[in-house]
């Protein structure tokens, strides 16, 4: 983009970050009480609720009905409200489409899906406002809600969008970022064990270069990790705390 | 046997707590449930608000946009209303066009803001016959624990307040339209419409603000808005009958309610402002 | 040997973990196994992914866990709890707090409500999977020859069950795509909670009948023998 300087000749990015700075991650279990497990996040500017239900009987039409596992389910919905300009189709456009399929396909190499065979679990995904990494802020949400629902999983999700400006490799792209016409790497890992579950990759990107985005971009998913622990563990506790008081 | 659990047999199980004038979340008959406000949480919007009323959250985002005014009306400008009832706020909800409630709800605010006048729509006037604001109003429901409509008038009306439109003038030389965002206007919000929601138990016992639960084993429902000093909307969709008094006790407890929640938007407002 | 074969494995297959340690149990920790959590002051807090132990004969990955490359890792976000097993292994299990979602499993007790009754079968949706509430009902279906254990042949649907009741029943299956197979086929097992014609909550008179008490006409129904120790008492009445 002309005129725009992404990188900043002392190196900090447009919104002040460094390089290999995370935007500030604000994260909440169990928000609602309707469904079995929810999670609201807050990745910068971007801020995403899941909702997850179940596992419960197929709705819809029975053909889908796995004999020997779970039906996974998603929903990846925009608010109307959540762009700069508004949208006029929440949902079912194709970028949604797209981004439910990815979303589906990542859950279900991280749930144990052998577990509850002939069930469906939905994980709907509401994004709120929107600044860039959506499908990171709702592999993110949705791994919290799924926690928050117990669904037994191998390990938590974690994604990070990565970008290379100006030979500089940089993590956790935000809108500008992104609609800059840059390569843009998006990585979701199960970062205790290290494996990538989802990558994409737009854009050119020299191939020489692909190391140190994808090495950045796995370490953003392993400082969300972090985060995203953290929260999960004071849940359990608070859950705990709450319910000896009771 | 002591089994009138709550999901074999509902009914049996409220009855007993209404037989005491409670209800099982600990609420007299005519108590509304905590009710939360949080403002201007929504960046990308030009006025949004997340309503809680107990566990019932809906958020309420205004998108303004340019657009021509109807030939008829050069003056007008538009504001469309869209309820949102989601798979994502209860089971019940099946993905896919909105549903009858949804659509129901959507009707129900529109009538809300055309009956309490609550805004000019010739406020929203840029150049008339050519250019008017036209406000989407999108109310999502994010988790759906009964009587929505009364979160949604809420919710609304709070977002309506905090909406902020940029400042367009027409500018005549180069014949195009000029926005300024560093001077905003706030919209002006004329009445403040206030929703309460009754249901009818066993044919005659009133509940004040249903939760989900309650709302399912009614018999029966009645919504009052209220604007300001006026009542502005009576609806009760059949159901179980009232007598008069019953009707009147509904509306005094819908002023009352009024004033609480025009209390508690002041309140929010002043607190974000300062 | 033991020890070594452990160490192998981990390196070949689980080589990330090099320098990171376990956060738990040290895989060659060759003493008594695994601390005895369930008498420390704070239970150990686990999340999804976290590995506990190196599996080998000693344990056994229990609820919540799951065992992969040697070694077993938790899958819920709960607490740490073993427990011994009969033949002396350890159980290793990840335990939630609050409500869990079940799923009706075989040979577990439900409790459903009736929902349609034909000469050859009956509907009905499960509410309660042994003591826990369902949110979601599953459907479930009660074959004739499963309403009771003896002349099997003589049962009459409409005389054992009505639209309404609750009855609680055995999973026997997963039946076919479309509901659960239940039997009522023991004493313990049939209708609980049933209403008359007159909309009055009915009281059992024998295994075969119920009485409404205010009109006092009986009512055929499969009742069941309600033993205390499938009594709940909810005890959030007033």
């Amino acid at each position: 983009m002309a005129g725009l300087e992404l990188l900043s000749e002392q190196g900090f990015r447009i919104d002040g970050r460094k390089p290999s700075e995370l935007r500030r991650i604000r994260c909440k279990l169990g928000v609602f009480n309707q469904a079995d497990g929810s999670a609201y996040i807050e990745q910068g500017n971007t801020k995403v609720l899941a909702a997850v239900y179940g596992p419960h009987e197929i709705r819809g039409s029975r053909s889908k009905i796995l004999h020997d596992r779970v039906l996974v389910n998603c929903q990846y919905s925009m608010a109307t409200f959540s762009t700069g300009e508004r949208k006029r189709r929440p949902r079912g456009d194709r970028k949604s489409k797209e981004m439910t399929m990815h979303l589906q396909q990542t859950f279900n190499a991280a749930i144990l899906t052998n577990l509850h065979p002939r069930s469906q679990i939905d994980i709907f995904v509401e994004v709120l406002q929107s600044d860039g990494g959506n499908y990171c802020a709702s592999v993110n949400a949705a791994t919290l809600a799924l926690i928050d629902a117990g669904i037994p999983m191998k390990d938590y999700v974690c994604a990070c969008a990565a970008s290379y400006v100006s030979d500089t490799p940089i993590v956790d792209i935000n809108y500008l970022e992104e609609s800059s016409g840059g390569a843009e790497l998006i990585v979701a890992t199960l970062p205790k064990s290290e494996q990538i579950v989802f990558l994409e990759q737009n854009s050119r990107l020299h191939e020489d270069n692909l190391g140190p985005v994808l090495d950045l971009a796995v370490k953003g998913c392993k400082d969300i990790h972090a985060v995203l622990d953290q929260a999960v563990k004071d849940h359990v506790a608070e859950a705990t705390a709450g319910s000896s008081i009771e | 046997m002591a089994d009138d659990s709550r999901l074999a047999r509902p009914l049996e199980y409220y009855r007993k707590f209404i037989q005491n004038d409670v209800r099982p979340d600990e609420r007299s008959l005519e108590e509304f449930r905590p009710t939360v406000l949080n403002i201007g949480c929504i960046g990308t919007a030009e006025g949004s608000a997340l309503v809680k009323l107990g566990t019932t959250s809906v958020i309420c985002g205004v998108k303004a946009e340019i657009a021509a005014p109807k030939t008829e009306s050069p003056k007008k400008g538009y504001i469309v209303p869209n309820v949102e009832l989601g798979p994502m706020c209860c089971s019940t909800f099946r993905p896919g066009p909105p549903g009858d409630q949804a659509q129901y709800l959507s009707v129900f605010t529109n009538q809300v803001i055309q009956h309490s006048k609550c805004l000019d729509l010739e406020e929203l006037c840029i150049l008339p016959g050519k250019y008017v604001w036209t406000l989407y109003c999108d109310m999502v429901c994010l988790n759906y624990d009964g009587n929505v409509g009364d979160a949604c008038v809420l919710a609304l009306l709070t977002a309506l307040q905090n909406t902020y439109l940029p400042t367009v003038t027409w500018n005549e030389d180069s014949e195009c339209l000029e926005t300024s965002d560093s001077t905003k206007i706030r919209l002006n919000v004329h009445s403040q419409p206030v929703s309460s929601t009754f249901s009818i138990f066993d044919n005659h016992i009133l509940l004040v603000d249903p939760t989900k639960e309650e709302e399912d084993l009614s018999t029966g429902q009645l919504t009052v808005v209220t604007a300001d000093e006026a009542i502005c909307l009576v609806k009760k969709p059949g159901g179980s009958p009232l007598n008069d008094r019953q009707l009147a006790e509904c509306i005094n407890r819908a002023f009352s309610r009024s004033k609480e929640v025009v209390r508690l938007i002041h309140e929010t407002l002043n607190s974000v402002e300062r | 040997m033991e020890k070594k074969s452990f160490k192998a494995r981990y390196n070949e297959e689980d080589r990330y973990y090099d320098n990171k340690g376990y956060s738990s149990v040290d895989y060659n920790y060759t003493g008594p196994f695994l601390p005895d959590v369930n008498k420390m002051a704070a239970p150990m807090i686990c999340v999804p992914g976290q590995r506990l132990c190196p599996d080998n004969e000693k344990v056994t990955a229990g609820r919540g866990t799951y065992s992969r490359n040697g070694f077993v890792y938790s899958s819920l976000a709960g607490y740490l709890q073993t427990a011994h097993s009969e033949d002396g292994k350890n159980i290793i299990e990840v335990i939630r707090d609050g409500d869990e979602n079940v799923v009706p499993s075989v040979d577990a007790i439900v409790t459903a409500r009736i929902t349609n009754v034909s000469p050859r079968f009956c509907k009905c949706s499960i509410i309660k999977v042994g003591k826990t509430d369902l949110k979601d009902s599953f459907r479930g279906m009660i074959r004739r020859e499963d309403v009771r254990a003896t002349e099997k042949d003589k049962v009459e649907m409409a005389k054992s069950f009505r639209p309404g009741d609750i009855v609680m029943a055995r999973v026997i299956s997963l039946g076919d795509s479309q509901s659960y197979l239940l039997s009522t086929a023991e004493n313990e097992l049939g209708v609980v909670i049933a209403t008359s014609e007159a909309g009055v909550t009915m009281v059992p008179v024998s295994w075969c009948k119920m009485k409404c008490p205010k009109t006092r006409l009986e009512e055929h129904r499969k009742v069941a023998k309600v033993q205390a120790r499938f009594i709940e008492y909810s005890g959030s009445g007033p």
